[in-house]
């Protein structure tokens, strides 16, 4: 299982890399405090990114003529995704503890990872059991036009908030135990996905076609 | 003695085509050859048995295990060759080798480089820039070189020119030698693989057509060259593919120990010749009737 996570990591880490600059950057030097805002929305098109990235340069054929069973590459990806969305968290969490000190600031923004950390953790799955189902060519063009989608939102976001609309700062107010709610749905998501995805990739061949 | 690989009324069903009711037995210290026309399914067939994809029925046992239960072990003791490359197309080969190393139990880098360095394939080359021939004999040396007890070579002399092709046969015939491992290729028959193959099973549109022992088989089925009125009318009716030549005719016989007390006297007399029929011929006629 290592072997197939090693192969996959320096796709997971070249963009953690292209995220983690500025992130540090921003951290340590204190330059505009809302960049962690833009940060954080913009993590699941990093993450989404890295799936893709990889899969397209993985052969599924190849891996199944290698003695390693379906169940476990399934794992490995899945389990990888899921690190990749832990370090993501914890990194900007960190670094908005850094920033802010444990203030209402903090609180916000820290919402707003947690939220955005539990919707990544499940779409980062669903990308895989998308992967397996349809294969990685086909899934691509939907996989862009999230990360389209989403980077135009931000952008959108970030013309609201020079208008003086804080939206990170207004999850201040979100109880704690609805974001251990979400936190909760999202692991329970991500093991229901991971539940269904050796029965997805048994049944289609798709993915075994190489990109 | 107990098979390699027992496979029983496989069916594989596509849109556009089907695989039905194929069933397979390899023994240990045979070679045995699956042929067919283009689109016949043999490619379906060996990735079936190769557990590249699952079958909607039947079962394919090797070394008495099954895939469901053993996936890992039996898939570590196949030297799987198939006839589209899998492999990293972007990365060096000698990667690939390092990677699918990692996975075998029993790899062997160094009969792995011996034989990269019979092809004259150089290790840091990337994949896509291999020529086809090349790509093949890649395939077969990995297929190789983690010392399996069952090679499934999907296609392996396409492409290859004649000395790597007497090569392959060469490995093929060593590779069973000693009794204990066995091997399964599928070709088409012109490519020459019909010479080791001691086994053969004919498909045709996804069904099993003939599955026999090849000297079984070819003492049964001969050609009969004959002048004109050699042979009675119930005699010719036995022959297929009747054809006529400058000296008279030659028509194909499925069943000659029949049909040698008959064709004694006119054999005695000069007015017959028999030929041995070549697989080749009986896959056409079976495939193609005539």
């Amino acid at each position: 299982m290592l072997t197939i996570i090693r192969r996959n990591l320096f796709f997971y880490l070249t963009h953690l890399a292209t995220f983690g600059l500025p992130l540090w950057n921003w951290a340590f030097n204190r330059g505009r405090r809302g960049l962690v805002v833009y940060l954080t929305l913009m993590a699941p098109v990093w993450l989404c990114s890295s799936v893709l990235w990889s899969e397209r340069s993985e052969s599924y054929s190849f891996l199944r003529m290698l003695p390693i069973r379906d169940s476990d590459v399934i794992k490995a990806k899945l389990r990888l995704g899921l690190a990749a969305v832990f370090i993501y968290w914890v990194l900007l969490s960190l670094s908005t503890l850094l920033v802010w000190g444990p203030s209402p600031a903090f609180f916000a923004r820290y919402s707003l990872i947690n939220l955005v950390g539990a919707a990544t953790l499940p779409l980062v799955a669903l990308c895989y059991v998308g992967i397996w189902r349809f294969g990685a060519r086909a899934m691509t063009a939907p996989i862009l036009v999230f990360m389209v989608v989403t980077i135009v939102s931000v952008m959108g976001f970030g013309v609201v908030r020079w208008r003086g609309v804080d939206f990170g700062y207004g999850l201040r107010a979100t109880p704690w135990l609805l974001q251990v709610l979400l936190a909760t749905a999202a692991i329970l998501l991500w093991l229901l996905l991971a539940r269904l995805a050796p029965k997805v990739k048994h049944n289609n061949d798709a993915h075994l076609r190489l990109p | 003695m107990e098979p390699i690989l027992e496979a029983h009324d496989l069916n594989k069903r596509y849109p556009e085509f089907s695989l039905t009711n194929v069933s397979l037995e390899t023994l240990p210290g045979t070679i045995t050859g699956i042929f067919g026309p283009n689109g016949a399914g043999k490619t379906t067939l060996v990735k079936l048995l190769a557990g590249q994809i699952p079958a909607d029925s039947g079962t394919v046992r090797l070394f008495g295990l099954d895939y469901q239960d053993n996936e890992k072990e039996i898939k570590d003791r196949i030297g799987y060759a198939p006839q589209e490359h899998p492999y990293y197309p972007d990365q060096p080969v000698a990667y690939t080798a390092r990677y699918a190393a990692r996975f075998y139990s029993r790899w062997d880098g160094g009969l792995f480089h011996r034989l990269l360095e019979r092809f004259r394939i150089n290790p840091e080359k990337k994949f896509r820039f291999l020529s086809a021939g090349q790509k093949t004999l890649f395939s077969l040396a990995l297929a190789l070189s983690h010392q399996p007890d069952l090679l499934l070579l999907d296609e392996p002399a396409a492409g290859l020119d004649d000395a790597h092709r007497r090569f392959l046969f060469d490995t093929l015939r060593g590779f069973v030698a000693n009794g204990e491992k066995a091997a399964v290729v599928c070709s088409h028959v012109s490519e020459g693989l019909d010479e080791v193959a001691e086994r053969v099973l004919f498909i045709d549109n996804g069904a099993p057509l003939l599955a026999a022992e090849k000297e079984e088989l070819l003492a049964r089925w001969k050609w009969l060259h004959f002048r004109d009125n050699a042979l009675d009318a119930s005699l010719l009716a036995q022959l297929k593919s009747i054809s006529r030549h400058p000296f008279g005719s030659a028509g194909l016989c499925d069943d000659f120990p029949a049909l040698r007390e008959q064709l004694a006297g006119p054999m005695a007399a000069g007015d017959v010749k028999v030929e041995n029929a070549r697989l080749a011929d009986v896959l056409i006629h079976l495939s193609q009737g005539g």
